[in-house]
């Protein structure tokens, strides 16, 4: 397919146009490709084992990789994009890109020389990384984290169980986070360390298909070049900023979501009634339409003006970021209620779509930072904003 | 390139860039920002970038000691000794 001819002008503001345009093979491979395959993945529970070598192809899978590690080195507003994409079609596949591009950008920037040297895996699809952060108790208050790594002779021993790691049943690299006895540290457990054990997590009803898993570490021995940072900064330079990341992808990709939502009420409600009477006519409904408009519309603003501040690295670029992602999943989860709502008793088929979408958008509100812890963090931006100029600078 | 700056100075940046997040920053010098809770993650990472743009100085991998952005005190020294202001 031609850039020509995926160009709508007119249905896009013109920087997010744009960036749709650099990516026609990205686009070729969802609109072709996987949207063939999509709703029997869907329905399967699992995103094929093959997806990585298709997305590979695309140079999406290097995106946050310089150059000099092989990578591809798009701006954050391009793979934001991408993940709006995929978003769209699938929330399940569009978390490989939040996952493997957190941990191919922690890599690339704190990896030592040999996890960089093997990037190249990464960025070429023929390896896929994935985040092992969460626990059993600690989601998302990252400090009560109990996994454990010991220092040995000739490295670390690692014991733990991470929870609910999208791609964890597919990943061969994981990047881990455990407490040593020098502080919080991040490490790279490869899928074939001794001690290793990947289970499939138990059917959810959101990301049904992102082939979720345990990650359970006993005494698993790494050697010293598998340290990502140093002990003491893994949940704050590592995961810190892994997490500001993984907080814009998911924003994106609520996007996503919410615009497959809107697509699909759209269709629903100017679809002629049998007394000839189309939803779309009733007041009521207008207005959902009209809210969900621009929750939709807004946080897709929202997400673009935070990919730009953390292309030009500004200094609030953490609070854009935040704002971003609390705008993107609540417009998510309000167009798929929305979605469900108009689709009556057709909505509420376990196996389709509609539903698909209701939980994925829970799944928004959770993953990276609940709503509520969100919420905590961004007031605290949003306040340090205004000490910092109370004049009222950021109008 | 490093930013030429005193020690003073840099004090000072440092201070007020905690005053955005926390309440009371007098005698705040020595007390542990990261490692005694009182800035949570992202605001310690924002801290780094802070230090990092004011003083025109790289944060590098072995700088990621502890000691060098837990208190106020390690901070303005760790700048000092960076920037070769001291």
């Amino acid at each position: 397919m031609s850039a020509a001819a995926t160009r709508k002008p007119g249905h896009q503001p013109p920087c997010v146009h744009h960036q749709l345009t650099k990516d026609a093979e990205l686009r070729a491979l969802a609109e072709g490709e996987f949207a063939a395959r999509v709703a029997g993945w869907e329905r399967a529970g699992h995103v094929p084992d093959d997806v990585g070598e298709h997305l590979a192809a695309t140079g999406v899978l290097g995106a946050l990789v310089p150059a000099r590690y092989g990578g591809t080195a798009w701006t954050h507003q391009r793979y934001g994009e991408a993940n709006r994409l995929l978003g769209t079609l699938s929330s399940s596949l569009q978390s490989l890109l939040t996952v493997h591009g957190m941990v191919t950008h922690a890599l690339a920037r704190w990896g030592s020389a040999e996890a960089r040297s093997r990037l190249g895996e990464l960025t070429a699809g023929r390896e896929l990384a994935a985040f092992a952060l969460s626990e059993s108790v600690s989601g998302s208050d990252v400090r009560s984290l109990t996994s454990w790594a010991e220092r040995g002779p000739s490295g670390w021993r690692l014991t733990g169980t991470k929870r609910w790691i999208c791609f964890g049943q597919l990943a061969d690299v994981f990047l881990v986070f455990a407490m040593t006895e020098s502080g919080d540290a991040a490490f790279v457990v490869r899928r074939d360390d001794p001690g290793v054990r990947i289970i499939p997590e138990a059917a959810t009803a959101g990301f049904r298909a992102a082939r979720l898993a345990v990650l359970e570490l006993d005494r698993c021995a790494v050697g010293s070049e598998r340290l990502v940072g140093r002990p003491g900064f893994g949940l704050t330079q590592v995961g810190g900023r892994a997490l500001t990341l993984g907080r814009l992808w998911v924003a994106f990709g609520s996007v996503g979501l919410a615009q497959s939502c809107v697509q699909a009420t759209l269709a629903r409600a100017d679809r002629a009634g049998a007394a000839g009477r189309r939803l779309k006519d009733f007041q009521l409904l207008r207005g959902l339409i009209s809210d969900t408009d621009v929750a939709v519309r807004g946080a897709h603003l929202l997400a673009v003006s935070a990919a730009s501040a953390l292309d030009a690295s500004s200094e609030w670029a953490v609070s854009e970021v935040l704002a971003a992602k609390l705008a993107a999943s609540r417009a998510a989860s309000l167009a798929a209620s929305v979605s469900a709502q108009v689709h009556g008793a057709e909505g509420l088929l376990a196996d389709g779509a509609v539903h698909h979408r209701l939980g994925d958008a829970r799944v928004m509100e959770v993953i990276e930072g609940n709503t509520q812890l969100v919420q905590d963090l961004l007031a605290e931006q949003v306040i340090a904003r205004w000490r910092a100029a109370p004049e009222g600078a950021n109008r | 390139m490093p930013v030429e700056v005193s020690t003073q100075e840099v004090r000072s940046a440092v201070q007020e860039f905690l005053k955005r997040f926390i309440d009371d920053v007098e005698g705040i010098d020595d007390v542990r920002l990261i490692t005694g809770g009182l800035l949570d993650s992202l605001v310690a990472v924002q801290m780094i970038d802070f230090i990092q743009q004011r003083f025109g100085i790289t944060v590098e991998d072995e700088d990621l000691e502890i000691a060098n952005f837990d208190s106020v005190n390690g901070v303005v020294a760790f700048v000092d000794r960076k920037a070769g202001t001291a």
